[in-house]
């Protein structure tokens, strides 16, 4: 053995320890590192609002029982006022006649739009797989969950399947997190891709994150932990109403580059429903105001046909074409939360109803203070009170008639 | 994950190996595992020059190239699936940094074969498309990869379609001349700028005697986000695809980086002349590996991401190599044990969710193949038998779950990404006789039967019905290769292959690149005849190959668009999704054809140099059916998915005195614009297709014996933006690679 290979194993000698430890600790450490699969928790409940039943127990809401306190007190008439949504009364106007520009379904002939797609009052669908249907459909399943519009009170599990229901994959939550409102300037580049701190420059444009995403949140949370469950399931409803709305006037503005998107406006109103239908924001329109729904469905129809008209398998090249069907659409849009508002202002003594109001009413600010600052001025006042004994009901409602009168 | 395994962080920086290294540095001797020959020349310096070595496989009578240890060392790849650049008919995409999936003849995925030492790595949850599983194999445990093109069913069974990979590992050193024991350590150390990785690998070499040797290792990776070289735009309209999305500097891409682990050991008993058996292991463990397509997904939030927290893969094996008699002059039997375990999280930091999921494969093989001796049968006729079987067994666990991080709370869903106790079985037997006859002609035809069985578990829950199905097929094999002059070789073959369905195919429900896919249990296997012809020009001087193919798939599975209305229960995910898939058998033949070039030269004065090309044409029939509106554009034959485009690469060396080196390559690769229906709904290819590039890389390297080497790469030179067509990943800009090993 020369002398070079005798260095070599007795350098390997010292060196063996060295590099054996190495690679048994390597090995060590590859041999059993596996993450286990995350068992499943119980919520940690404890607030006020006697909420009940931990995650499993089961699905079934309380009765309120006038043990919340949400009820309020007796009306003038003697008789208990209910903060359900069973008395609602339609609030049609007959002196609205709806604008001179307007598409109408009942008279296509003589509206000034060209023959069209739309003119039989069926929504014909670029594509009849419409995304956004599933997510009305999520909605509709936390309504059911939650208990909108009713004076049950809804448990920690339901709080939990509905927001299940809110996250799964591309369903609501995926819309939310990113939705713009068309009505408000553009950021400097689209939300979804603007940091923490340029997002907060854009609050009002930006509405998904900054405001719709932070409140749904808070709500879930509170309410799976057992806190105040009426007003977290009414700040979801009017948060995803709110969603709903600026939704639809958001795909009507992208249909102008994807034709589809028209189609998801369309849903995000309809369901997917017929026009005697309707699910989601739809059937809150409807209820409250046949007229409304009705001029929401032309509205729809018109967004239509423009993109009918408008070189429908291409971008589109007449803006002033989208932008009359799109008003056409924002008024009755408009027009219809603003009666759900005003209907849900009507029972501000019940806690769930005005948290409602709360979240929701700020929405009309923008379009109120470009009708009527006045009107607009009581209308954000009045909507930012805490504590719906506070608030001047009569003040609310005349308010909100006069800044929407027509849809 | 990796914070808890503190003690490479202790050990990861430079001065502290480089140190261990020159410390262990010894002169002379020191020979590299590989190439080392049995007994090392006399004392002195030993110039290390590189033979003319060919790229050409080792499988008989098919287009094949094989990458060898030494192109790594020079070409310095991030990973196995990257080594395989410049083999022709290959083309690698990337659907995440630390992840990539090597097109063979424009099919990955499920219709490839992947092999590591002869042991299957393709398992029943490899999914329709492109996948991460051969970058899990570590490029530094290798010796060589060969890459079989074309079909090649009777040999590996089901999956080889497009054709077959197969990683070989490094053996262990034989040094016959040592009196004693000998351990020859190594340090490995690796730094790229272009992603900031930085990796080590301790590896040590032993022999107790010639009989019983070891070879063993440890590593690990840290590896950055990935600067590219810019944006790669749409060729259409210019615009920004919205994958992958960039820092503020437009350069350096989100959703990549990740971490690695790893560990080897292989012990080697000889048994006598020709006879061994064989046992290793091969761990990989990769960590927080985000998929940058999905980190952000299109459209999301800059902070959603779905990341690959864990991506292991284990193998296991022991095998016997050797002579069994005259039936069987070159036997192996090994048996093996292959564990795949994926654990990802979907996270959504402003709605405060985080959807997990957890897939597990393990894997119980055996396989046997053996070649007889050759049997005289007439004059200058002779024949010899190849023969064996194989059989891979899967048994599947998934789960999957939703965190409100909020509330710390975790519910599980009632199925995973597939169904938790699923089981799926494949192999079969084959055959195969070549008959020569002098040394200009070799004919071979061979035989397989092969079977696949699935068994899958309802979930009523979620409308998921039980699977129970047995595919049996049988697949044939014939060529021929004449060699009328000393230097050229004619070749011919046919093959048939095939692939069976598996539980992703039968069971899976999940979010793709194009859309969201639900599965089919009704689905039949796909058939391929594949038809390769080749010339083979070989002198002292040069190599050079030219193959043309046509691959006809039958009852190819491919993704069907479906309406909302035909989405399984209970999954509102389904109908959310802009684009809906399900696998479906597609009548008529889905075609690939195409031309591969390859010739390798060397010069005097140590030059060498290298080309190939590559083209595809695939085209399959629309898998939508005809629209009822007659007004409504509709072709009947459409591009198939992912088609690389053309492509190529050239390659020059100059081997100087001293082991020092220099060379370049380059890559370079036409513009994509056939797209299948699928592809335009798929994020990861820019509108109307991916553009063309070219990109240089300049090599250089010094090996001062065995004992230190270093290999500099200054990849992208010119600082190209490029993508490779389907990635989701741009490739690095301008950047420096650097490896430097140190060891006895």
């Amino acid at each position: 053995m020369n002398k070079r290979k005798r260095q070599a194993i007795g350098v390997s000698r010292w060196a063996l320890a060295g590099y054996a430890s190495a690679i048994a600790m390597g090995l060590a450490s590859l041999a059993g590192c596996e993450s286990s699969t995350p068992e499943e928790t119980a919520p940690m409940t404890g607030g006020s609002g006697g909420a009940a039943g931990a995650a499993g127990s089961g699905g079934e809401v309380e009765d309120a029982g006038g043990t919340g306190g949400t009820a309020p007190d007796a009306g003038p008439d003697g008789a208990a006022a209910t903060c359900t949504d069973e008395d609602i009364a339609a609030r049609d106007n007959a002196n609205c006649q709806g604008e001179a520009s307007d598409y109408r379904s009942s008279d296509t002939a003589n509206d000034g739009w060209a023959a069209c797609i739309s003119d039989d009052g069926q929504y014909h669908p670029f594509d009849p797989n419409i995304s956004s249907i599933p997510r009305v459909g999520a909605f509709v399943q936390i309504a059911q969950l939650l208990r909108f519009g009713t004076d049950a009170v809804p448990t920690t599990q339901n709080f939990i399947d509905a927001r299940l229901a809110y996250q799964t994959d591309q369903g609501l939550e995926s819309r939310v997190s990113r939705r713009e409102d068309e009505h408000y300037p553009k950021a400097p580049a689209a939300c979804n891709t603007l940091s923490a701190s340029d997002l907060a420059a854009y609050p009002d444009r930006c509405v998904g994150p900054m405001k719709l995403q932070p409140i749904l949140n808070d709500a879930f949370a509170a309410g799976i932990t057992g806190e105040e469950p009426e007003k977290n399931a009414a700040r979801i409803e009017a948060a995803l109403l709110w969603f709903l709305y600026a939704s639809v006037y958001k795909e009507a503005t992208s249909c102008a580059t994807t034709a589809t998107d028209c189609d998801s406006g369309y849903a995000y109103y309809t369901g997917g429903e017929p026009r005697g239908g309707g699910l989601g924001l739809s059937h809150y329109v409807q209820i409250r105001s046949p007229q409304a729904h009705d001029r929401m469905w032309d509205g729809l129809l018109a967004m239509r046909c423009w993109r009918d008209l408008d070189n429908p398998t291409g971008a589109a090249q007449d803006p002033a074409r989208q932008n009359l069907a799109r008003a056409q659409l924002d008024r009755a849009l408009l027009r219809g939360v603003a009666l759900i508002v005003r209907q849900r202002s009507e029972k501000a003594a019940c806690d769930g109803a005005w948290e409602f109001v709360r979240v929701l009413g700020p929405v009309l600010g923008r379009e109120a203070a470009l009708r009527d600052s006045a009107a607009a001025q009581v209308l954000a006042t009045e909507v930012t009170k805490a504590n719906g004994a506070e608030v001047n009901v009569d003040d609310l409602t005349s308010a909100i008639d006069t800044a929407f009168p027509c849809p | 994950m990796l914070s808890l395994l503190p003690w490479h962080l202790r050990l990861g920086n430079w001065a502290a190996i480089l140190a261990a290294g020159a410390a262990l540095a010894h002169p002379a001797q020191a020979q590299d595992a590989i190439a080392r020959p049995p007994s090392p020349p006399a004392n002195g310096p030993v110039v290390v020059i590189r033979k003319r070595t060919s790229s050409r496989g080792t499988t008989p009578g098919r287009a094949a190239t094989r990458v060898t240890r030494a192109d790594l060392d020079e070409r310095l790849p991030r990973s196995a699936p990257e080594a395989l650049r410049y083999e022709p008919g290959v083309f690698i995409q990337q659907s995440a940094h630390g992840q990539g999936s090597a097109f063979v003849r424009g099919r990955t995925g499920q219709e490839t074969v992947l092999l590591f030492d002869g042991i299957r790595m393709n398992t029943s949850t490899w999914r329709q498309g492109p996948n991460q599983y051969f970058f899990t194999v570590d490029s530094q445990t290798v010796h060589s990869i060969e890459v079989i093109r074309g079909g090649s069913s009777t040999m590996h069974g089901s999956d080889a379609i497009g054709g077959a990979i197969d990683a070989r590992p490094k053996e262990p050193a034989l040094d016959l001349a040592a009196k004693g024991p000998v351990v020859r350590p190594r340090a490995i150390v690796r730094y790229a700028s272009a992603d900031h990785e930085f990796g080590e690998r301790f590896q040590v070499d032993a022999q107790a005697t010639p009989g019983l040797r070891f070879l063993g290792g440890a590593g690990y990776r840290m590896v950055g986000r990935l600067e590219s070289g810019g944006a790669v735009r749409s060729p259409v309209t210019g615009e920004l695809p919205q994958v992958p999305r960039f820092e503020n500097d437009g350069r350096t891409q989100l959703g990549t980086g990740y971490k690695e682990l790893t560990g080897d050991g292989r012990l080697v008993y000889g048994l006598g002349p020709g006879r061994r058996l064989v046992a290793a292991a091969y761990a990989y463990r990769q960590f927080d590996a985000p998929r940058t397509d999905q980190c952000p997904p299109p459209d999301a939030s800059s902070n959603e991401c779905l990341t690959y927290d864990e991506q292991f893969r284990t193998l296991a094996y022991a095998a016997y190599d050797g002579d069994l008699g005259a039936a069987a002059q070159s036997a192996r039997v090994a048996v093996s044990y292959q564990r795949q375990h994926e654990r990802r999280t979907r996270s959504r930091p402003r709605s405060f969710v985080n959807n997990g999921g957890r897939d597990d494969v393990d894997t119980f093989g055996v396989m046997m193949k053996a070649e007889s001796r050759p049997v005289p049968i007439a004059g200058e006729v002779e024949a010899k038998l190849r023969y064996g079987g194989d059989w891979y067994a899967d048994r599947v666990r998934s789960d999957a779950w939703t965190e409100f991080t909020d509330v710390n709370l975790t519910m599980r869903t009632s199925r995973g990404q597939y169904l938790s106790g699923s089981r799926y079985a494949q192999g079969g037997i084959f055959g195969q006789i070549e008959s020569t006859a002098g040394d200009w002609l070799t004919i071979r035809a061979g035989a397989r039967g092969g079977m696949a069985a699935a068994l899958a578990p309802s979930d009523p829950e979620s409308g998921t019905s039980g699977v129970d199905r047995t595919w049996r097929v049988a697949v044939g094999h014939a060529g021929v290769q004449v060699r009328p002059l000393a230097w050229l070789q004619l070749l011919g073959d046919v093959d048939q292959s095939f692939r069976a369905p598996n539980l992703d195919d039968l069971t899976s429900r999940q979010q793709t690149g194009p859309g969201f896919q639900f599965e089919n249990a009704a689905l039949e296997a796909e058939r391929a005849t594949t038809l390769d012809a080749g010339i083979r020009v070989t002198s002292s001087a040069v190599e050079a190959d030219a193959w043309v193919y046509q691959s006809n798939v039958s009852d190819a599975i491919t993704r069907v668009s479906r309406s909302a209305a035909d989405c399984p229960a209970s999954t509102p995910q389904c109908g959310s999704s802009w684009s809906r898939f399900q696998l479906a058998n597609v009548p008529g033949a889905s075609t690939v054809r195409g031309v591969e070039l390859s010739t390798k030269a060397w010069f005097s004065h140590g030059m060498m140099a290298r080309a190939t090309m590559s083209y595809a044409y695939g085209e399959g029939p629309n898998p939508q059916a005809r629209p009822a509106d007659p007004r409504l554009a509709y072709e009947a034959l459409v591009p198939l998915s992912r088609i690389p485009p053309c492509n190529g690469t050239l390659e020059a060396r100059w081997n100087g005195p001293q082991g020092v080196y220099l060379g370049g390559g380059m890559r370079w690769a036409a513009a994509q614009l056939r797209l299948a229906p699928s592809d335009r709904s798929d994020a990861r290819i820019p509108e109307g297709g991916t553009p063309g590039f070219a990109v240089f890389d300049l090599r250089g390297g010094w090996r001062q014996s065995k004992s230190f080497a270093v290999a500099v790469v200054m990849e992208n030179v010119g600082d190209a933006a490029y993508r490779y067509h389907g990635s989701s990943v741009n490739g690095p800009g301008r950047g420096i690679s650097v490896v430097m090993e140190s060891g006895l």
